[in-house]
């Protein structure tokens, strides 16, 4: 699955680390999320929604799409 | 979430290794124990040995559910691969162990060395898939 998450991020000038402190995961798991690697649960993901203050189709986006 | 202080996170991590240390230690240390109390050669002293080289993995066990209970769901999912993968392989070494026991191409192999290969397969399987989920693009 894609994802806005390291443009949202470095739009915000915040590093993986702090990122993941603010949802409550590691610094690897936010890397691995970034690179599509580990697709996140759906709590996870609507934490990123309300901290990225968007929705979460806005984050991410089905690879067949 | 609340922001977790640093220096906290660091202590969090500092005992969670002393934990896992102290695992490692019991499980290496426990069968030259159960040994020794196995060669007493008497019924207590035996099922003493018997108890103190198994119980000698709890620990280990404990601390991996502690660790995996208090770990977010990307280490969850690294755990549970593993743990998957690792029985699957521990599962095929001794089925091909016990067919080529069979087939007479070996003798039955010592459990000790069982025990450790089946330690060594799951160590090597949680490297793997932290590897393949962590490498960056």
């Amino acid at each position: 699955m894609k994802n806005r998450i390291r443009d949202m991020r470095t739009a915000r000038d915040w590093s993986q680390a702090e990122l993941g402190v603010r949802v409550g995961v590691s610094r690897q798991a936010i890397i691995a999320i970034e690179t599509g690697r580990f697709d996140p649960s759906l709590p996870l993901a609507f934490k990123l929604a309300r901290l990225f203050k968007v929705s979460i189709e806005d984050i991410f986006e089905p690879d067949g799409k | 979430m609340p922001l977790q202080p640093a220096n906290a996170r660091f202590r969090r991590a500092v005992r969670g290794f002393y934990m896992w240390l102290g695992s490692l230690v019991t499980v290496a240390v426990a069968p030259f124990i159960a040994q020794s109390l196995i060669h007493t050669h008497s019924l207590a002293g035996r099922i003493a040995g018997v108890f103190v080289g198994t119980a000698s993995w709890v620990p280990l066990f404990a601390v991996s559910i502690i660790v995996i209970r208090g770990s977010d769901e990307f280490v969850q999912r690294i755990y549970l691969a593993a743990l998957a993968l690792a029985f699957a392989s521990a599962l095929m070494l001794l089925t091909l162990l016990g067919w080529l026991v069979d087939a007479h191409f070996m003798k039955a192999p010592d459990l000790h060395a069982l025990w450790a290969a089946f330690a060594l397969l799951w160590a090597i399987w949680l490297f793997v898939v932290k590897y393949r989920f962590e490498r960056r693009a």
